[in-house]
């Protein structure tokens, strides 16, 4: 899934309620001015035939149409609409038309009503009831017909208006919305940046952060980091002793054998019994013996010297780049391929040691290749695979162990190969394992597997 | 060879040609107007029927007029004022108003015309006879003075009696054979042999150019007139009220609207047996009003008494009760005007029922002109006529129940209305006058002096090329024909050849 910020998530969260309730409110308060205006212009109308009314009823009382007819215009006039005075369903006065009088009243098609007025296809029909104070006369209607869309044109026009203000309104009130939520993620982004520098262990000048809840997480963050920065401090030490006590008896495991065997070299030496060709070879093997013990001891001391401080979540890869640097940087004769599954291979190790170990085993491939030394970095589900292969003559196999150990001698330097007991060492110490093979190169490859093994 | 002088009229001589055709077309035609009767007088103050107002109409103009809803608006006046006691009128005329003959329009003009209409020679002097007195202001103001407030005033100088005449030319023993007036149509000639009146359009007219260039008023009847419509020679028939189911009206437009009008038989007190307030009720009780409303005009509105719907006073019912009375054995006339379209089967079905409810009723057929004369002679027992109103308020109907009027066709006295009548012309108060109107017109159904038929319902006749013809409610003697056009595209219309 595809991250994002939470400024981000907020804002796409909140957008659809945002821009609905906006168009909605929109919508509702311009219909409401709208119908407002409309109903109070209609009303205007009919209030000003009621204001009429008891005028009018006098005139129909009177029968006096002339009268009535010049009042019906004179109203017609003022509201641009057609009035038409009717009595007992007979027009008897009407601004419209002199062809209509004393004719039935036929009102047009209404099919909407909004509170006393009707709404037809092309009209706005508001009717006022006109009492007359003769008995003897039924009571008259007065029908204002107002044309629709002039009537409505004014009502549209407040709509549209409040609307695009309100949207206006709506877009500012979305603006000045993201800039509060941005306000609001401060905080956030405060804890954000004291846990990164607690991770990095660059720290900043720390504020309190004002929202207390993250305040909290902060405080519980950084007691967390100082508790697990002590567990790991308590970890290592034991796992130093571990390693410890783990090379000495290493050490004293792989000293059994010399050991032995200069006892028995010197109780040889000293049998009289054994010829003198024995005893004078068991001499010579007393030294050769010595000499071995003296160089495992001094790999042991060595490796002990070398105990991993602390394993951290780092990128492999930066480690072995920088080994590949050091390296070329010294030996540039023959050439290193390098080549990584991943750019981003986070494992746990110590950078300064296992790049000591990737050096050891480069420098042992520069020395034995004749052209190529070929890094390369694999990981799988449960390990991390550093191979470091080249394409010189390889190790006799049975040999390998003696140079894990540090009893075995550099084949083209006439000194003891260390290098080797120090890389096992050094894995070892992260809990891996390093591992012979035959190369595809045709030389030594070495295998550092880091992880579940 | 041509100079450039000599080509250019060349040009024009040849453009005149291409363009004559069209320039013929364009030429509005004459409208002919259908009228039941010519005018019985062309003087505004001696007319007293439909025709000769709705002619008069269209040669004269007032101070006021009625805008088609009756709204009172200025014809030669500008505007108009009334004191606060409603006694004192005073107008001011319009500046560029002209009679046909080109002479201006002045207030002394107006002064005489009004005067005259309150002359003795006058058959409308009751519309004027509250005028007190009238003062010249100025050329262009004149004020009027009235005895009592008499509200409807303004409607009465609105009314097609109310015109103005040059005073100068007045006394010329032949001003009405070739009469000079200030209104949207000008006199242009009578054929007798034709029945027909010609009008041209006024061209100095103070609202403007009347749109019809020329008018022919053609006398006929009904049945002929719709015949001559359907043939496409007439183009209007407004002096007829049809029915709406009329087929003439798939030929043309109908415009309809209702009039202040009221068909009527009137009934002569001073010819037995209508001399007997019980023989006129029961007479009106008789005639089958509903049957005939129904049956000749079933799209008008039923009458419930003499004024029109629509005014005050139309709301009075009153309910006759005859007990004991029969009908008289004396024959009695009724006077129909042959003009009606169907005349005939009116005759038959009112002497049918009649004569089934014991009356000896005879209908008589006869000439608009004849009828007119025994409604002025008031020699007709019953006679059948529209009662028009010339402004419109009660007290234009009532009138013809003052027992001092000359023109009260039904001779009846009756103290009380006149009283009734004389207050309510001295009050502004509109309820006041109301309650008075009410109590005389029940007084008058009780006196049973007309049997009210129905209040039409104009179903106007107009042809389709005929464009902005608007109905008056008052009466078609109101429609206002300055801004009535003949579309110059309607090429159906035969008359436009003529």
């Amino acid at each position: 899934m595809k991250s994002m910020t939470l400024f981000k998530h907020v804002n796409n969260s909140l957008n659809p309620y945002r821009w609905a309730i906006s168009v909605l409110a929109a919508v509702l308060i311009s219909g409401l001015f709208a119908g407002v205006t409309l109903e109070s212009r209609l009303d205007t109308d009919k209030k000003m035939a009621e204001s009429l009314a008891p005028y009018l009823s006098t005139l129909v009382e009177s029968s006096d149409r002339p009268e009535l007819l010049r009042v019906l215009q004179s109203i017609g006039e003022a509201t641009k609409s057609d009035v038409i005075l009717a009595q007992d369903g007979m027009v008897f006065a009407s601004s419209r038309s002199l062809e209509e009088l004393d004719r039935a009243f036929v009102k047009p098609k209404t099919f909407f009503r909004f509170f006393d007025i009707d709404f037809g296809n092309n009209e706005i029909v508001t009717t006022t009831n006109i009492k007359n104070s003769s008995q003897s006369m039924g009571d008259s209607k007065v029908y204002i017909i107002s044309p629709l869309l002039p009537s409505m044109k004014s009502s549209l026009g407040i709509f549209l208006g409040v609307f695009v203000a309100s949207i206006l309104i709506s877009l500012f009130s979305a603006r000045q919305m993201r800039k509060a939520i941005k306000k609001a993620l401060r905080p956030m982004d405060q804890l954000h940046a004291e846990i990164e520098g607690m991770i990095t262990d660059n720290h900043l000048d720390s504020e309190p952060i004002q929202i207390r809840e993250l305040e909290e997480i902060r405080n519980t963050v950084r007691s967390t980091k100082t508790a697990l920065d002590n567990a790991k401090d308590q970890l290592a030490e034991s796992k130093a002793k571990k390693l410890s006590s783990d090379a000495y008896k290493r050490l004293i495991h792989d000293l059994h054998n010399p050991v032995s065997a200069l006892r028995q070299m010197a109780s040889l030496a000293h049998d009289e019994t054994q010829d003198l060709e024995t005893q004078n070879e068991a001499a010579n093997s007393i030294s050769r013996l010595a000499d071995q013990i003296l160089s495992q001891v001094t790999s042991a001391k060595k490796n002990l010297e070398q105990e991993p401080i602390a394993l951290r979540d780092l990128n492999l890869v930066d480690c072995i780049r920088e080994g590949v640097r050091q390296v070329q940087t010294l030996e540039n004769t023959k050439s290193i391929s390098v080549s990584f599954q991943d750019e981003e291979i986070t494992v746990p190790h110590d950078p300064l040691l296992l790049k000591r170990a990737i050096i050891n085993l480069l420098e042992n491939g520069i020395e034995a290749a004749n052209s190529l030394v070929r890094v390369s970095v694999l990981k799988n589900d449960n390990n991390t695979i550093i191979k470091v292969c080249d394409d010189g003559a390889g190790m006799d196999e049975s040999k390998v162990p003696v140079y894990l150990q540090g009893r075995g001698q550099s084949g083209k330097a006439n000194r003891q190969a260390f290098g080797l007991s120090s890389t096992n060492h050094i894995v070892r110490s992260h809990g891996g394992k390093l591992i012979y093979r035959k190369s595809d190169l045709g030389g030594s490859s070495f295998e550092i597997r880091l992880g579940g093994i | 060879m041509f100079s450039g002088g000599r080509l250019l009229l060349l040009a024009i001589v040849i453009g005149f040609l291409i363009q004559s055709p069209s320039y013929a077309q364009v030429t509005s035609p004459a409208y002919v107007k259908a009228i039941y009767s010519l005018p019985l007088s062309l003087d505004p103050i001696k007319m007293n029927d439909t025709a000769s107002l709705a002619v008069g109409n269209l040669i004269y103009d007032g101070l006021l007029k009625f805008s088609p809803s009756l709204k009172i608006e200025g014809a030669l006046a500008e505007s108009w004022s009334t004191s606060k006691d409603g006694k004192t009128l005073t107008f001011r005329l319009k500046k560029n108003i002209f009679f046909h003959n080109g002479d201006p329009i002045k207030a002394s003009d107006v002064e005489f015309s009004l005067k005259r209409a309150l002359s003795a020679e006058s058959t409308v002097r009751k519309f004027y006879d509250s005028i007190k007195q009238i003062r010249l202001l100025d050329e262009s103001t004149l004020v009027i003075e009235l005895n009592f407030p008499f509200p409807p005033f303004l409607s009465v100088l609105a009314g097609a009696t109310a015109k103005v005449l040059p005073k100068n030319k007045i006394s010329d023993s032949k001003f009405f054979s070739s009469p000079i007036g200030s209104g949207a149509f000008r006199f242009s000639g009578l054929d007798s042999k034709k029945k027909e009146i010609n009008l041209v359009a006024f061209e100095k007219y103070h609202a403007g150019v009347p749109k019809l260039s020329q008018i022919i008023l053609k006398e006929t009847t009904e049945t002929e007139a719709i015949e001559l419509a359907s043939k496409g020679e007439i183009h209007d028939l407004a002096n007829w009220p049809l029915t709406e189911s009329d087929s003439i009206f798939k030929l043309g437009q109908r415009i309809s609207s209702p009039v202040a009008s009221t068909w009527i038989i009137g009934l002569n007190t001073l010819k037995a047996p209508f001399d007997k307030l019980a023989t006129r009720q029961l007479f009106k009780i008789n005639v089958p009003v509903d049957e005939f409303r129904r049956s000749f005009y079933p799209d008008s509105i039923k009458a419930y008494g003499y004024v029109p719907n629509g005014l005050t006073g139309s709301q009075i019912k009153v309910e006759l009760k005859v007990d004991g009375v029969q009908p008289p054995k004396e024959k009695i006339a009724i006077a129909i005007p042959r003009e009606l379209a169907r005349g005939q089967e009116m005759k038959e079905m009112i002497e049918k029922t009649m004569t089934s409810k014991g009356w000896k009723v005879e209908v008589n057929l006869m000439s608009w002109d004849q009828l007119m004369d025994g409604y002025s002679k008031k020699s007709h027992q019953a006679f059948l006529v529209a009662m028009n109103m010339d402004y419109p308020d009660a007290d234009f109907l009532l009138k013809n129940f003052e027992s001092d009027n000359p023109d009260n066709f039904s001779g009846l006295k009756n103290s009380n209305i006149d009283l009734l009548l004389k207050k309510s012309r001295a009050t502004q108060d509109r309820k006041q006058r109301e309650t008075f109107y009410k109590e005389a017109l029940r007084l008058t159904e009780e006196s049973a002096v007309t049997v009210n038929l129905f209040h039409p319902r104009a179903n106007y006749w107009v042809s389709k090329c005929v464009q902005n013809f608007k109905p008056n409610i008052l009466s078609d003697v109101y429609i206002d024909y300055t801004k009535v056009n003949v579309s110059p595209d309607c090429s159906s219309n035969k008359v436009v050849q003529r």
